[in-house]
């Protein structure tokens, strides 16, 4: 099941025409979306840097002699002193890009760590649905997973799911010592129990096949408003988070998006979970998870 | 090779019975798939566990108690070992879970591994028939190592390889499949595939060709891709990974799994205990085409 840019777009209301600073090396598919998104009044984008200099008919590039580095450097500082609303990185994605957006948001623009949550529609039933994290954080202990929860919390609010209920998955429903990520998901569990994420409800650990279905985590003796009801599934690792949505995008045939969390301010990428033509998507949840800024 | 689960329950009827060890049947579901299963001519069902108990679950499901052998062992670990000594003595040709925590089976599976091969581990391979794929294939292992090492994994891979051999898939595609990451360090999952190609390719895992590709937007690479030329085979790194991607595929994708653990040549039936009826008649053909499979490997 498929969502759509103005599905999504429509979620935020009624919005003011975006300023994107756009950085990276020059994409097809990304420009294309950017062209698109500009067409229909979204967002109003610059370019950053000597890899877009040819983007002079298109839209204004600022700091065309700058190397890739030097330009994600400027398009970070233009969007820390608000002179852009969000920004667009054609990628590549990976440890570079993520290392300067840390180091170059100050602390201010950036609530948390850096996460990656991945989106897609439920097909029980057509509920929006995140999964993280997919792409950033390889072995997050408890201390990271307690941010990548608010973040995704954050996210979710963002497409209006106001009080998320999530999955801490593991291999397993019970606490296992061999097992340290279903430690992690008990211990989320209790300090939801505890409200400490306000109104979510982490349920956890729990199996996926406990998380789908209400009767299978009744069989198993777990009752929770969690089970079969799932907005998040927060998985153990990087390896089980992002094999299991490559499965669910290359194989399941989902349409994925994603969105990079942890920034106060829109961050838009596109991972290679997503298809490149999703780069509208992504457009579209970045600027509608951070309307409120 | 069976494209889906009719073929393999097609093929079992013509197979079938075979004395199976069926451990703790005393479940709704369990018993009624005996049942059933032994009506169809699939099965001869010896049953291990507490006696009344199953007796009165035979009862209820419809059936008189003397109808069927069973075996009284209300102890679950001499029980999960009674029902391996009975596969490794010849006089059942495989053993069906029923309600019991799984971990008795494989440690008793694991013990009969050890003494039999012990150059062997035993894993568990999820058949899995997905709507996008055209073939039924493996994912393994989610059940038996938690965190495997390059040893393990060799053995896993050359233990699916050889099953799925067997069941007349000459040359399986492997993936050893690992995150797409952002680092530029190869990651362990990545070490560990890219030794296991070097070992495929010098033929240590036996026929089989393991794809350069270890996830699937690289598999992929911006084109469609046949199922043909999709992997038989996907190795997962750890029994996290493996354990979630199993269910995400039948719960999310809307797929089937059929769980087995083999060691030694072995064969254990490892449906989930959620595992409803129609599940587990799907299992117990998957069983016999297995068992004889591999007798005649």
């Amino acid at each position: 099941m498929d969502f759509s840019f103005e599905e999504i777009m429509g979620r935020g209301g009624q919005q003011k025409k975006r300023r994107v600073v756009i950085s990276g090396k020059r994409d097809t598919n990304a420009l294309s979306a950017i062209l698109a998104a500009r067409d229909r009044g979204w967002i109003d984008p610059v370019a950053c840097g000597c890899s877009l200099s040819g983007l002079g008919k298109e839209m204004d590039v600022h700091f065309a002699d700058s190397d890739m580095l030097k330009a994600r450097q400027h398009a970070l500082r233009l969007l820390e002193q608000g002179e852009a609303d969000a920004l667009l990185d054609m990628g590549p994605s990976n440890n570079r890009l993520f290392s300067v957006i840390d180091e170059t948001l100050t602390h201010t623009k950036k609530s948390h760590l850096l996460s990656y949550v991945s989106v897609f529609r439920a097909p029980k039933n057509g509920r929006i649905t995140l999964l993280t994290d997919t792409l950033i954080n390889s072995k997050p202990g408890l201390k990271e997973k307690i941010e990548i929860v608010e973040n995704a919390i954050r996210v979710g609010k963002g497409l209006g799911i106001s009080q998320p209920k999530i999955a801490a998955l593991g291999p397993l429903e019970l606490v296992n010592l061999s097992i340290p990520s279903t430690l992690d998901a008990a211990m989320l569990s209790k300090m939801s129990e505890r409200r400490q994420f306000g109104g979510a409800i982490v349920e956890g650990p729990l199996a996926m096949d406990n998380a789908e279905s209400a009767l299978a985590a009744r069989h198993k003796g777990i009752e929770s408003p969690v089970p079969g009801n799932v907005d998040i599934y927060l998985f153990p690792d990087l390896e089980s988070a992002n094999i299991t949505a490559q499965f669910l995008g290359f194989l399941g045939s989902f349409q994925l998006g994603g969105v990079l969390a942890g920034t106060r301010l829109p961050i838009i990428i596109r991972s290679s979970l997503e298809s490149p033509d999703s780069w509208l998507l992504n457009i579209a949840l970045g600027l509608v998870v951070n309307r409120g800024i | 090779m069976y494209r889906n689960f009719e073929e393999i329950a097609n093929r079992a009827r013509s197979l079938g019975p075979k004395r199976a060890v069926i451990l703790f049947p005393d479940d709704t579901d369990v018993m009624q798939a005996t049942i059933e299963g032994m009506k169809e001519g699939l099965i001869e069902p010896v049953l291990v566990g507490e006696k009344e108990h199953i007796a009165a679950v035979a009862h209820q499901n419809g059936e008189t108690p003397g109808g069927m052998e069973i075996i009284n062992q209300r102890n679950p670990q001499q029980a999960a070992n009674l029902c391996l000594d009975m596969v490794i003595r010849g006089e059942a040709s495989f053993v069906v879970k029923g309600n019991i925590l799984t971990t008795y089976l494989y440690r008793a599976l694991i013990k009969a591994t050890r003494q039999l091969a012990p150059d062997q581990t035993p894993c568990t391979l999820c058949f899995h028939q997905a709507p996008s794929m055209n073939k039924i294939f493996i994912i393994t292992d989610p059940g038996v190592n938690i965190q495997p090492g390059l040893t393990t994994k060799k053995q896993t891979l050359t233990n699916a390889i050889q099953v799925l051999r067997s069941l007349g898939c000459d040359n399986p595609r492997v993936m050893t499949l690992a995150a797409d990451h952002i680092d530029e360090k190869p990651s362990i999952a990545e070490d560990h595939g890219a030794r296991l190609k070097r070992m495929a390719d010098k033929g240590l895992l036996g026929p089989c060709t393991i794809a350069e590709a270890m996830n699937l937007p690289d598999l992929f690479a911006g084109h469609c891709i046949e199922a043909d030329l999709l992997p038989d085979i996907f190795l997962v790194p750890n029994i996290e990974a493996g354990n979630i991607l199993v269910k995400t595929t039948d719960h999310l994708m809307g797929g089937v799994r059929q769980c087995v653990t083999v060691g030694a040549g072995l064969i254990t039936l490892t449906p989930s205990r959620s595992d409803g009826y129609e599940a587990r008649m799907g299992n117990l053909a998957l069983g016999l085409v297995l068992a004889e499979a591999c007798k005649r490997g």
